[in-house]
C-alpha cells in the first residue's frame, strides 16, 4: 500500500501547534494537525491569562472576535499567612482600553477559536486521533503512528504535545523528567453571576481582576495560588514543585482548599458553585531541562519544549512564539529542500533571538534560589504581617515605642544582613 | 447496495450549559454527531463491507465537523440540506430528508434511535411513513442474509427478533458495535471526497412545505423542588400516623 503523505505534521492543537499550524498553512504549507482530544481544547486547562501583544504575532487584531472572557486591568500580589494577608494592586484603566494587555480566557474555547483560524487558513485538524510514536527511517524521522489508525509520513513533524511529552522521550530527544522539574496545579472553575463578579471585584463589565498569592497559599512551598475572574466564572488553583510535594508530603488539592478557606480569598468565592476540577502538570525544568529542540526531520515546541516562564504565568505566549519559529524555520528549510537537523538547526537561532531563551535563562536560577531559602516563604509574611498588624493596631502605646518595636521585631525575624543578601543575590541574578 | 446514513450534530452532551439569562443553551457549545447516529454509520459501513455498495451521509442543518468525521470513518460521501426553514422540527426534518431521499432510492435507511438533544425519536418513524417503508426501531444486532435482515431490537421486557427485506429504515441503538475511530488515511481521504450541498428549493419545497408543526418555546430550567419528607423503616402504623400528621399540619386534611 502506499504511504499516506503530508508536507508537515503537527502533534497536538494547543497553542504551540495551532501556531505553527497557522503559520505553515498561511504560506500554503500542506499541513496537517493531529490531536487526541474531540476537540481543542476539550481537555485543557489553563488558569486563563493570555497576553495580547504575543497573540497578535499570530492573529492581528484578534481580540475584535475571539472568545476571551475579561480584560485584566487589576493586578493584585498578595502575601498570605495562615490568617493575613498582604498585598500590592495595580491597576490601570490602560489596560482597559484597546489594543488592552491581556485577558481571562477559558482555553476550551479559545483553543477551539484558534485552531479554527489555522483551518481557515487551509490546515487539516484531524481530532480523535492518539499519536503512540515517531517513525523513523535510516535515522531520520519520517512521520508518525496513531496505534490502529495507521500511519502518517511527511517531510517535518512538530512535537507540541504538551508537557511530559511522551514523543519527545521516546524520539529520543527528552530524558524523563524529574519531580524537581515539573510543577503540579490543581484548578477549579467556579460559577458566580456577572454582576456579583463585577461587585465583589470592583470592576465594570467586561473587565477583571488577576491575582497571585504566595506564602501560606502553598503551604510556604515554591509555587503559588491564583484567581482569575472570567465572564461569569472564577479560575482558582494552587500548585507547587511535585518533589516538594512529595518530600512534604502534601495534596496538592488540599492546598487548594485550604487556600480557598483562607480569609482573604474565601468572601470572594462565597456561594460559588464549582464547574470542573482538574488537575495538570506545568514543566519548570526551564533552562536546566531543555531537551533537543531538533533532530533530523523533527522540531519541539512549547510545553514539550519546556518553554515555560512560571514567574510570569506565561506558558501560551512561549507555546505560541515557539510555534511560529518552528515553522518558519520549515519555510526556510523547505526552500532549501533540506530537512536535515542541520537545516533545522536555525530554530535554535530564532529561539536564542526571541525572548524564549534569554527568558529561560534569567529565571534559570530562580528554583534554586527559593529553594536555599525556604524562609521566603514561610517566615517573611509571618514577620511582615506582624509588623502590620502591629503598626494598624491603635492601643495607646506611644508611636515612637511602638515603630521601636516593630523594627526590633523585624530585625529580629527577618534579619537584616540576611534580607540584604538575599535582595542583593536576587538582583543580580534576575538583572544580570 | 445504496446504504443512506442519517445524521445531526447535537451540541457536545459533556459540554451542555443551560443560561437562564438567556433562557437557551450557552453560546459557542462545540457541536459533534449524534452518538447513535454513528452506531448507525457503523452498521452501514459494515454493510457495506458485506455486500458492497455505497454508504451515503445526510444532514439536515449543517454539520461540517460531524460529516467529515463521517466521510473519515469511511462514508463515500455527504449531503446537507439547508434552508432557512430548516431543520425546523421533527416532522420538518423528516420532510427535507423525504424529498431527498425520492432522489436516491436507497436500499436501507440507517439513522439513530433518538439524538441527545431534542430526542423526540420521532425523525426515522416518520422518513419511513412519508416514504411508506418498513422501520424496525431500537435495533441492537442485526445480520444480513439472503437479501433479508434478521435483527434483534430492545423492547420494554426483553429482546424481539424480525425478520425484514430491503428498502427498510432501521434505527440503531448504542448496544451495536462501537463506531471505528477513524485511520489516518481515512482523514486524508475524506479531503477528497464530496460533499453535497442542497436547500429547500433543490429539493422542489417550498416554505409551506416546511411548516413546522412543533411551537419552538425555548428553554427553561425545571423549579427546585423542595426535598420531601421520606417515611422509611418504621412501622406501618407509626407509618401512617406520620403521614396524616404531615398532611394535618399542611392543611390538607380539611
Ligand atoms: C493550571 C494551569 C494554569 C496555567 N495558566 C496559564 C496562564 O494563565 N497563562 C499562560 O500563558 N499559560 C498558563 N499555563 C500554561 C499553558 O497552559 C501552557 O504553557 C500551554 O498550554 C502550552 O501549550 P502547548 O501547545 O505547548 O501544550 P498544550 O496546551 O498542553 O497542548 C498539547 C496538546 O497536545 C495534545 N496531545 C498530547 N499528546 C498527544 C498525542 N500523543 N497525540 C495527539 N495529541 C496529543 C493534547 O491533547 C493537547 O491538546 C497554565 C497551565 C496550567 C496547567
Ligand atoms: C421553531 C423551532 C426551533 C427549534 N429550535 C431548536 C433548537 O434551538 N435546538 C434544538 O436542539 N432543537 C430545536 N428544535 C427542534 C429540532 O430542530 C427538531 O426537533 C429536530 O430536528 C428533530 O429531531 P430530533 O432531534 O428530535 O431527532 P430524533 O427524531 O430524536 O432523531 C432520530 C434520528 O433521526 C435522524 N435525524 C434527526 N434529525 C436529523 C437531522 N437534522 N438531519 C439528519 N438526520 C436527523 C438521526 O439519525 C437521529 O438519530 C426546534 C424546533 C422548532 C419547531
Amino acid at each position: 500500500m502506499s504511504q499516506e503523505r503530508v508536507e508537515v505534521i503537527v502533534v497536538g492543537a494547543g497553542p504551540a501547534g495551532v501556531a505553527a499550524a497557522l503559520t505553515l498553512a498561511r504560506a500554503g504549507v500542506e499541513v496537517v494537525v493531529l490531536e487526541r482530544g474531540a476537540y481543542p481544547g476539550a481537555k485543557n486547562v489553563m488558569g486563563g491569562i493570555l497576553y495580547r501583544q504575543p497573540t497578535e504575532e499570530l492573529v492581528p487584531g484578534f481580540w475584535r472576535e475571539a472568545p476571551l472572557e475579561r480584560a485584566i486591568v487589576e493586578q493584585r500580589y498578595l502575601l498570605l499567612t495562615d490568617e493575613d494577608a498582604l498585598g500590592v494592586t495595580y491597576r490601570t484603566p490602560a489596560f482597559g482600553q484597546p489594543p488592552y494587555n491581556a485577558f481571562s480566557v477559558l482555553r476550551a474555547e479559545w483553543d477551539r477559536w484558534f485552531a479554527q483560524q489555522a483551518e481557515n487558513a487551509g490546515a487539516l485538524l484531524a481530532t480523535g486521533v492518539t499519536v503512540e510514536d515517531v517513525l523513523w527511517e535510516d535515522g531520520r524521522i519520517v512521520g508518525v503512528r496513531a496505534g490502529e489508525q495507521g500511519e502518517l509520513y511527511a517531510d517535518v513533524v512538530i512535537l507540541a504535545d504538551g508537557a511530559n511529552s511522551l514523543l519527545a522521550q521516546k524520539a529520543g530527544l527528552a530524558r524523563e523528567w524529574r519531580p524537581e522539574e515539573q510543577a503540579l496545579v490543581a484548578k477549579e472553575l467556579l460559577r458566580l453571576s456577572e454582576t456579583e463578579i463585577e461587585r465583589r471585584f470592583g470592576v465594570p463589565p467586561g473587565q477583571g481582576v488577576a491575582i497571585e498569592a504566595f506564602g501560606a497559599s502553598t503551604g510556604g512551598l515554591l509555587g503559588y495560588g491564583f484567581l482569575y475572574t472570567n465572564r461569569d466564572t472564577v479560575s482558582v488553583g494552587t500548585g507547587a514543585l511535585l518533589s516538594d510535594l512529595i518530600t512534604h508530603e502534601v495534596n496538592v488539592s488540599d492546598l487548594l482548599d485550604r487556600f480557598k478557606r483562607h480569609p482573604a480569598i474565601a468572601p470572594l468565592l462565597e456561594g460559588a458553585e464549582l464547574v470542573e476540577y482538574s488537575a495538570h502538570l506545568i514543566p519548570e525544568g526551564g533552562w536546566r531541562a531543555l531537551p533537543t529542540l531538533f533532530t533530523d526531520g523533527a522540531l519541539v515546541v512549547g510545553d514539550a519544549a519546556g518553554f515555560v516562564n512560571p514567574l510570569s504565568r506565561e506558558g501560551s505566549n512561549f507555546a505560541m512564539i515557539s510555534g511560529k519559529l518552528a515553522a518558519e524555520t520549515i519555510l526556510e528549510a523547505r526552500a532549501a529542500g533540506d530537512f536535515s537537523a542541520f537545516a533545522l538547526s536555525r530554530y535554535w537561532q530564532k529561539l536564542e533571538e526571541s525572548f524564549i531563551l534569554s527568558d529561560l535563562e534569567t529565571i534559570r536560577n530562580v528554583t534554586p534560589f527559593v529553594h536555599q531559602r525556604p524562609y521566603l516563604l514561610r517566615e517573611y509574611p509571618e514577620a511582615l504581617a506582624r509588623a502590620f498588624q502591629h503598626y494598624l493596631t491603635v492601643d495607646g502605646t506611644p508611636k515612637a515605642q511602638k515603630y521601636r518595636a516593630i523594627v526590633r521585631e523585624l530585625m529580629r525575624d527577618v534579619r537584616p544582613t540576611r534580607l540584604l543578601r538575599d535582595v542583593l543575590a536576587g538582583v543580580f541574578q534576575l538583572a544580570r | 447496495m445504496k446504504i443512506v446514513v442519517l445524521l445531526k450534530e447535537v451540541p457536545d452532551p459533556n459540554a451542555v450549559r443551560y443560561d437562564p439569562r438567556l433562557g437557551d443553551l450557552v453560546p459557542g457549545i462545540q457541536r459533534v454527531a449524534n452518538e447513535y447516529d454513528l452506531y448507525a454509520l457503523e452498521a452501514a459501513l459494515r454493510l457495506r463491507e458485506q455486500v458492497g455498495g455505497e454508504v451515503v451521509v445526510a444532514s439536515v442543518g449543517p454539520a461540517r465537523d460531524a460529516l467529515n468525521r463521517a466521510l473519515a470513518m469511511g462514508a463515500d460521501r455527504a449531503v446537507t440540506l439547508e434552508g432557512e426553514a430548516l431543520p425546523g422540527d421533527a416532522w420538518t426534518t423528516a420532510r427535507a430528508l423525504v424529498a431527498w431521499l425520492q432522489r436516491e432510492q436507497p436500499d436501507v435507511i440507517w439513522c439513530g434511535q433518538e439524538t441527545s438533544d431534542s430526542g423526540t425519536g420521532n425523525v426515522g418513524p416518520a422518513v419511513a411513513a412519508q416514504l411508506d417503508l418498513p422501520l424496525v426501531s431500537n435495533v441492537v444486532g442485526w445480520e444480513f442474509r439472503d437479501r433479508v435482515f434478521e435483527i434483534e431490537r430492545e423492547i420494554e421486557d426483553g429482546h424481539q427478533f424480525q425478520e425484514v427485506a430491503p428498502p427498510v429504515v432501521l434505527c440503531a441503538l448504542s448496544a451495536l458495535p462501537q463506531p471505528r475511530l477513524p485511520t489516518l488515511r481515512g482523514i486524508m481521504d475524506a479531503r477528497r471526497k464530496p460533499v453535497e450541498r442542497l436547500t429547500a428549493a433543490d429539493l422542489g419545497l417550498s416554505d409551506d412545505a416546511l411548516q413546522p408543526l412543533v411551537q419552538w418555546e425555548g428553554l427553561s430550567q425545571p423549579v427546585a423542588k423542595a426535598a420531601g419528607v421520606v417515611v422509611q423503616d418504621v412501622p406501618p402504623d407509626e407509618a401512617v400516623e406520620r403521614l396524616l400528621t404531615f398532611l394535618e399540619s399542611r392543611g390538607l386534611l380539611g
